[in-house]
């Protein structure tokens, strides 16, 4: 076979079904990301004979006697940049920069004709950072980057690395730096809540590769959390590295290592799993009904956990003012039930860490947000001394929240400090969608009051959130939604009664926003309809009851948190803002016509 | 509104130091993956030592670094490991300034830290020279920050759309997208437009369709991305960004956090607009075309006639 990859001929054959994109990164070739491994994101886009193609879905058999070109070779071999890499450092088309080679790559490929439709022709690859204004300023040549210091426009340091596909990610360790790499794949719970009876891997121990094989037996006898804090206690001691109980489908029930990823798949379909099937809830008004099945019944108060027999992780109870007093006070109240979904953080890179040795130290290379308290973190589950454990992060190809938790690094630690070499795992799409975390869904009741002059007299706040099978975050999310979602409004009359609880469900975790894109929606969908109630331009009654510099920011205490205070105040200005250009734009549509779209159609603004 | 530190502490340690030809290393703990924080700590060490960011090496995320750093969540990135690192500048150009007037014996207040070296009343020391001082006279030029998180600042986002629906099919079409924010005073203007873009967009994917679905049995069902659709280039408008005009006394350089914040005043904004534009509130996410479709069809059918528009 003859595949050329960069104007180089590859140093091996590819394995019989292997992928193009697996055998590149075999090649050294380690700017081609994967993203999904499905050929939705198209961070593996690499170049077959000068055609853009996500390299995931080509068999790399098909490359034979082709020219394959990745962004390590798509400039010429002077040391120079191609155009398109420049443009993609002068727009600074990029921010964590994993979806950047392939982007590259397909905008390479694009004649002046294509780039006049972007939106059709880069349909083919996904970006979670930017919101792509970035990105086409970069394949339309605007320039952005300024050098200098505070208020310039400097370019990321890592700029250079990220357009060239030379920026090293988690994964993107040369082969030769890891010798006798293993890999993890994991067996996952296939039903929501069940209790492990027997596994028997003697099977898996007989694939060709396989390595090793970890159960719950080989756990260690601690529960803590896959959350990050500063504190640790303020997530529940709920998890277990591997459980002898599944409360979720896609729950980690065992792991193989291997020397290969197939081997290590090979070995998990060769475990047998006897399974109790328990009885399981979904809804968290199913899990707080008396009677419910309890999913972590057996822990204590001292795990963190606010009321175990109610399925109850955390609450929150408080009323400042006179909240009934205020409703009665109103000229109109208003009173609805408002419900948010589960998201997932989608950062192209996948959860991924490689546990390994240096001088007889374990250290994680992890796509973390927080690698010192995940040190921490380890050191507390095994038992180990801070010196013993290094934790480092790459560049990270994405967090948006999903990485201030331990979801890999506990599992390769445990790997590799028992097998004593390294070890490595790689999540794939699927995993990050069934078995990672997502947004907490709330369910918020409102109910708040309004007097015909536009003073909001009172806010009554009920809130469920549903916290999945953990804890982690759970609290955090709650008492942060509640807050600054409402401190924002100085009306001294407020309740809140919120729960956060267990479902057997994949758990919630922390996802930008923090619990206040949720509580948010339901407050501010609520001010424009006391608004309407009254008769009043919403951002009219927001301007006449948001807090001005100075007010006390109330929302659970009688009492503003001792250390938050105004540094700076420019949320009327923010109002004007927004205002002024809606104005513009309206008047600008009513110029051209732009606002009549035809019979059917209706206008409106938020 | 968001506070733009997490309550109950959140630390970070940096270290600011000379290197031999004249460039400055600063060591941090936090992560980079996006937030573009790396950019913002060369940026503000580069102003604290009278240089540019491009003279600044940055090294991070790495527990053999420093002590300890909590990390790069709850919008910490600038305001938290940012304030630390702008610490340690400053620390080490009182150093730098003071080891060149004890050499020139010209009081440090006579002394003036340039991108090249430090002016002494007319003599000048190179940073390269400094260096080589630093080494023969065992003199650290090297500085350490820390902070502690606390006390905290407000940020705050205003979100606003004017969209079209199409009463008939539930189709809805964002014709302008504006959004303020205030930062305090910003660090890097065209990496936090990015920041609020990129929240904005993917604000959108959950306000409109985004959606990890959960069958009878309690799996998700959303598997792989061409089920759970995240926002394509196609998806997401040119949103107009603003900034207001302010500084805060307590972020380092009077800047505050934009990171996580842009997210959420997306989905109610959207949620208003389609209100106005069909008299019909709807009170879950995601609002995608069904949704609409439906509550629009189900409003109609209450009402036994279309609704007027609130606003044309």
């Amino acid at each position: 076979m003859k595949i050329n990859i960069n104007r180089r001929p590859a140093t091996s054959d590819p394995r019989p079904g292997q992928c193009l994109r697996t055998f590149l990164r075999e090649q050294e070739n380690l700017g081609v990301k994967k993203g999904c491994d499905g050929g939705d994101c198209g961070a593996c886009t690499v170049h077959v004979d000068g055609v853009p193609v996500h390299s995931c879905l080509y068999p790399a058999v098909r490359a034979d006697g082709r020219e394959v070109t990745t962004i390590e070779g798509l400039a010429d071999d002077d040391g120079g940049l191609h155009s398109v890499q420049e443009q993609f450092l002068a727009a600074q088309g990029f921010q964590c920069g994993f979806c950047t080679a392939g982007m590259i790559m397909t905008a390479a490929t694009c004649t002046e004709e294509q780039k006049s439709n972007l939106p059709r022709n880069l349909k083919g690859n996904l970006c979670r950072c930017t919101g792509y204004r970035a990105i086409e300023d970069a394949v339309c040549g605007v320039s952005h980057v300024t050098s200098g210091g505070h208020g310039d426009n400097v370019g990321a340091p890592a700029g250079r690395g990220v357009v060239t596909g030379t920026a090293a990610y988690t994964l993107d360790v040369p082969a030769d730096e890891l010798p006798g790499l293993l890999h993890l794949k994991l067996l996952r719970s296939p039903h929501a809540h069940a209790r492990i009876i027997a596994i028997d891997t003697a099977s898996a121990l007989r694939v060709p590769g396989v390595q090793a094989v970890f159960t719950h037996e080989d756990s260690p006898d601690k529960y803590y959390s896959t959350a990050q804090h500063e504190l640790h206690t303020d997530d529940p001691d709920d998890t277990r590295l591997l459980d002898d109980v599944v409360r979720f489908v896609g729950q980690r029930v065992a792991a193989v290592v291997a020397d290969s990823v197939a081997a290590a798949e090979a070995g998990v379909r060769a475990i047998n799993v006897e399974y109790e099937v328990l009885p399981f809830v979904l809804s968290p008004e199913d899990a707080m009904a008396p009677g419910a099945v309890l999913l972590h019944g057996d822990k204590s108060h001292a795990s963190g956990i606010a009321a175990p027999h109610r399925n109850v992780v955390a609450e929150l109870h408080s009323s400042i003012g006179d909240p009934d007093g205020g409703l009665v006070e109103a000229d109109f109240v208003y009173e609805n039930t408002y419900t948010t979904q589960r998201v997932q953080h989608v950062a192209l890179e996948t959860h991924a860490s490689i546990a390994y040795f240096e001088e007889g130290r374990l250290t994680i290379r992890s796509s973390t947000q927080v690698p010192f308290l995940t040190k921490r973190s380890l050191c507390r589950l095994f038992d180990l001394p801070p010196n013993e454990v290094r934790v480092v992060a790459g560049r990270v190809g994405g967090g948006f929240g999903g990485k201030q938790e331990m979801l890999t690094e506990d599992i390769v630690a445990l790997a590799a400090l028992r097998v004593k070499r390294p070890v490595q795992l790689e999540l794939t799409r699927e995993e990050q969608f069934t078995s990672t975390t997502t947004r907490h869904p709330f369910t918020i009741g409102v109910k708040a009051g309004v007097k015909r002059d536009g003073t909001i007299t009172a806010v009554v706040l009920t809130v469920l959130t549903n916290t999945g099978a953990y804890g982690n975050h759970a609290p955090g999310v709650m008492f942060h939604g509640c807050n600054e979602s409402i401190s924002v409004y100085k009306c001294t009359n407020k309740r809140i009664d919120a729960h956060a609880v267990y479902t057997n469900t994949v758990p919630a975790g922390a996802f930008r926003g923090y619990g206040l894109s949720q509580m948010i929606f339901a407050i501010e969908s609520a001010i424009d309809e006391l608004a309407a109630g009254i008769g009043m331009d919403p951002m009219e009654l927001r301007r006449r009851n948001i807090v001005a510099k100075g007010d006390p920011m109330l929302s659970m205490h009688s009492e503003p948190e001792e250390d938050v205070l105004y540094g700076s105040y420019g949320l009327d200005q923010c109002i004007s803002l927004v205002q002024d250009a809606l104005d513009r734009g309206r008047s600008r549509d009513i110029r051209f016509g732009a606002h009549d779209l035809g019979p059917g159609w209706r206008i409106g603004e938020g | 509104m968001i506070d733009t530190v997490p309550p109950r502490r959140h630390h970070a340690h940096a270290r600011v130091s000379l290197l031999e030809y004249g460039r400055f290393q600063v060591d941090v703990g936090t992560a980079e993956f996006g937030n573009g924080t790396t950019t913002v700590h060369a940026q503000l060490v580069a102003t604290a030592l009278h240089t540019t960011a491009s003279q600044v090496v940055v090294r991070q995320a790495d527990t053999d670094l420093l002590d300890h750093d909590t990390g790069a969540f709850g919008s910490t990135g600038t305001v938290v490991a940012g304030k630390a690192s702008l610490e340690a500048a400053q620390e080490l150009a009182h150093i730098l300034m003071g080891l060149a007037a004890g050499i020139t014996q010209v009081p440090t207040m006579r002394c003036r830290l340039t991108a090249e070296g430090v002016d002494c009343d007319g003599t000048f020391l190179s940073l390269t020279s400094l260096f080589s001082l630093g080494v023969e006279r065992d003199i650290r030029l090297s500085a350490e920050g820390s902070w502690g998180g606390t006390p905290r600042s407000v940020a705050f986002n205003v979100h606003g759309f004017r969209v079209a629906v199409n009463l008939g099919t539930g189709e809805l079409r964002i014709l302008q997208s504006a959004h303020a924010a205030d930062a305090g005073l910003i660090v890097n203007p065209m990496q936090c437009r990015g920041q609020i873009e990129g929240g904005i967009a993917q604000a959108l994917g959950a306000a409109l369709y985004e959606d990890v679905r959960i069958d009878d049995d309690g799996a998700v069902s959303t598997r792989i991305l061409r089920q759970y659709h995240i926002p394509t280039f196609a998806d997401v408008p040119r949103s107009e960004v603003y900034f207001a005009s302010t500084s805060d006394d307590l972020g380092p350089l009077g800047a505050k956090s934009m990171s996580e914040s842009p997210f959420n005043p997306v989905a109610p904004a959207m949620a208003n607009a389609i209100k106005a534009a069909t008299g019909v509130r709807f009170t879950s996410l995601p609002l995608a075309r069904d949704t609409i479709y439906l509550g629009l069809k189900a409003a109609a059918d209450t009402e036994g006639a279309t609704r007027k528009p609130t606003r044309l």
